[in-house]
């Protein structure tokens, strides 16, 4: 399932939910991402994030995402939220769950679809700072870290 | 043909619109080669997309492509800064 939304949400509601339609499930993984103030030697402050989308293109990417994880891993459910909007520091912008029987599949499936996330669903990271506005740069750790499973395909 | 572009975050605010609707001539055949023609024959902020277009991804139809993906008439297409969502 896949939520793009403005408010928040709670991770043990999406947990609970995942588990309220199905008693075959043994392990429930999420990963939250969280807006994150600069450190203290950046000299400035985070006062708000905003995060813009494509509508349509997102639930497209985010739904091959899924299907994809699906096909590689024996799952029981998949929810990802998404939030766009304005963001304070310290609020969670998105929730990976994924539940499974055992935990190795859960574990790999969040991590996967995470770094998929990343680097192609269409979102975009406006910082709000106490030295100006900035749209984030994107990170060759997070490409390299999807080709990382590319890489695991070859191996396997 | 008849075009439409839309404009995302630092795209958007470069052009300070989310949409535009182009009637393209028929001999421009692919995203590369309209990026082209509009930075030539526009400018403005026509000139600064394609001196980002190495940072720059396209999407047809609300997939990503190639720049060499050939685009019809009535497509969607949209030039997309570096993504950063997560």
């Amino acid at each position: 399932m896949i939520s793009i939304q403005s408010e928040s949400f709670s991770v043990e509601h999406i947990s609970n939910k995942i588990r309220a339609d199905n008693k075959n499930i043994g392990a429930v993984v999420t990963f939250v991402g969280y807006v994150r103030d600069f450190e203290k030697n950046d000299g400035k402050t985070l006062s708000s994030m905003e995060l813009e989308h494509y509508p349509g293109m997102t639930e497209k990417v985010l739904e091959d995402i899924e299907k994809k994880a699906l096909k590689k891993w024996k799952l029981s459910a998949i929810n990802i939220v998404h939030r766009v909007g304005k963001l304070k520091p310290s609020e969670p912008i998105v929730c990976v769950a994924v539940a499974s029987q055992h935990r190795d599949n859960a574990f790999e499936a969040a991590r996967f679809i995470i770094d998929f996330l990343k680097t192609e669903a269409p979102f975009w990271k406006k910082e709000i700072t106490s030295n100006g506005d900035y749209w984030v740069e994107d990170k060759d750790s997070d490409y390299q870290q999807k080709m990382s499973w590319s890489r695991t395909e070859e191996n396997s | 043909m008849k075009i439409d572009i839309l404009f995302f975050a630092s795209i958007r605010e470069l052009f300070d619109k989310e949409k535009i609707s182009l009637d393209v001539k028929d001999d421009i055949l692919t995203p590369s080669e309209l990026l082209d023609f509009l930075s030539k024959n526009h400018k403005g902020p026509w000139l600064k997309l394609l001196e980002r277009k190495t940072k720059i991804r396209v999407a047809v139809n609300q997939n990503i492509e190639d720049w060499s993906f050939k685009i019809r008439d009535g497509d969607e297409l949209a030039f997309l800064p570096p993504i950063t969502g997560g």
